[in-house]
């Protein structure tokens, strides 16, 4: 443990908040951003929208804020939340603060939304209930030291973290992570490289690596979650 | 990852999870659980879908209702969206002195902090988490060695074991595993290596033997005292 240490002194991590130094070959994040192509194009002609599925339109939400995109979908899915208020609340005007905070977090998070987890209906579904949750427990003025979507996750947050005890442990993992990459199916390995050694952002590992961004994500899962497993068995 | 829970909470329960009815309390530790227990994920899947599909079905029934969609949508799509990359924090574990470096489940994640510790008899410590004004939700800590003393419950008890194992008459539990206890169940949990649980009671504990009974209207006062305000 002691040798281990020597090659990677604890002290270079920021504590525990990250498992790889991302940072440690490129520069700072901000730095790669500033030379990060423009986003995709989504041309966005109506009659192209009236025939695209939820997810295509949540795609353009997201890769470019297409404001058309969202108008559509706002007309797909507004009525459906409104009654989900309804049935929970039984209060209109809650129920039309349901559709506005759900359709607020579509647009502002639309980025987060992952096909690999499941569709677009199910993403704001379950985003609406949660909303309605909170809205609900506003109401009763219950405390708020837990939020629904920490309760009913939506799938696109954090990794859960590695469980140890102290630096020392998480130096001496990282020494061993090269040994536990090894292990891991060549296409895991790769985007793991990409994203955690290179500090690429997803987008940018998905274009180098000519794989869809949900492909990326759920290899980054997988791989990530097969590391843990390495990790937690070794010791 | 390995996933040796034993114990799990009943499909019934879980149902009303997937529909968010359980009270706030329960939703949290039964939200934990199912964080714990790859099993448990893929029932509530599963029940999740279910609702969707009714959700689905359900959109024929009732009429647009009369909203101003346009001015909503123009309001909202003014406001700045979140950048494609989320920061991916890897939340801090606890540095609370018996949550230790253990990282919780995130329902617990933010009641775990600055947990106040009371020492309940010799070996258990009871830290009130401020989740819920209608069920009461604690940490219990058995040190190694340590036994409550017998009792049942008014009301209802589940216990989600942290980490560490106890047993009582009924059985031994281990990390991830979820019980449930009512007033017909009479008993007195034990922890031979340490064993750091949350639970939640619908009602407070009713000591059923000896001295400790006498304690019994301070128990159902601390009860009282203990939610969350």
């Amino acid at each position: 443990m002691e040798l281990l240490l020597k090659i990677n002194p604890p002290g270079l991590l920021p504590a525990r908040e990250r498992i790889f130094p991302r940072s440690a070959l490129l520069g700072s994040r901000a730095a790669v951003k500033a030379t990060r192509p423009g986003n995709r194009d989504m041309a966005s002609s109506s009659s192209h929208l009236k025939s695209a599925s939820n997810e295509e339109l949540l795609g353009a939400v997201s890769h470019s804020g297409d404001t058309a995109a969202f108008a559509r979908l706002f007309e797909r899915y507004a009525t459906r939340i409104y009654q989900t208020g309804m049935k929970l609340t039984r209060s209109e005007q809650l129920s039309r603060d349901l559709v506005q905070e759900t359709m607020l977090t579509v647009w502002r998070k639309a980025s987060l939304f992952d096909l690999e987890r499941g569709s677009a209906d199910n993403w704001i579904f379950t985003l609406a209930r949660n909303r309605c949750f909170d809205l609900l427990r506003k109401a009763k003025r219950q405390p708020i030291c837990v939020s629904a979507d920490d309760i009913w996750p939506l799938g696109e947050e954090t990794e859960p973290a590695l469980d140890l005890d102290n630096t020392a442990e998480l130096g001496a993992l990282l020494s061993r992570v090269e040994e536990f990459l090894g292990k891991l199916p060549a296409a895991q390995q790769a985007v793991i490289k990409q994203v955690y050694m290179l500090d690429f952002t997803h987008e940018e590992a998905a274009s180098r690596l000519g794989i869809p961004l949900g492909t990326l994500k759920s290899r980054l899962r997988l791989g990530l979650d097969k590391l843990r497993y390495l990790a937690g068995a070794g010791e | 990852m390995k996933d040796s829970v034993l114990h799990h909470p009943s499909d019934a329960l879980l149902v009303r999870f997937a529909r968010r009815e359980l009270p706030l309390g329960m939703s949290v530790i039964v939200s934990a659980h199912v964080e714990m227990c790859g099993h448990c994920r893929v029932r509530v899947a599963e029940f999740e879908s279910r609702e969707m599909r009714d959700w689905n079905a359900g959109q024929e029934t009732v009429q647009a209702p009369d909203l101003d969609f346009g001015c909503m949508i123009k309001r909202i799509t003014s406001l700045p969206r979140q950048s494609a990359e989320p920061a991916e924090t890897f939340a801090a574990a606890s540095q609370d002195k018996f949550v230790k470096g253990l990282l919780l489940p995130r329902a617990l994640r933010q009641a775990a902090d600055g947990l106040r510790w009371t020492r309940l008899t010799e070996g258990i410590h009871q830290a009130i988490a401020p989740i819920d004004h209608e069920s009461r939700c604690e940490f219990i800590y058995m040190a190694a060695g340590a036994s409550t003393p017998v009792h049942s419950h008014y009301g209802r008890e589940y216990t989600l074991v942290l980490q560490g194992k106890f047993h009582d008459e009924l059985g031994s539990y281990g990390n991830g595993d979820f019980l449930s206890r009512d007033a017909s169940h009479e008993h007195q949990p034990a922890s031979e290596n340490g064993c750091l649980s949350f639970a939640v009671l619908d009602r407070p504990l009713r000591f059923t033997r000896g001295l400790p009974r006498l304690l019994d209207p301070i128990n159902r006062l601390r009860f009282r005292s203990g939610l969350a305000r």
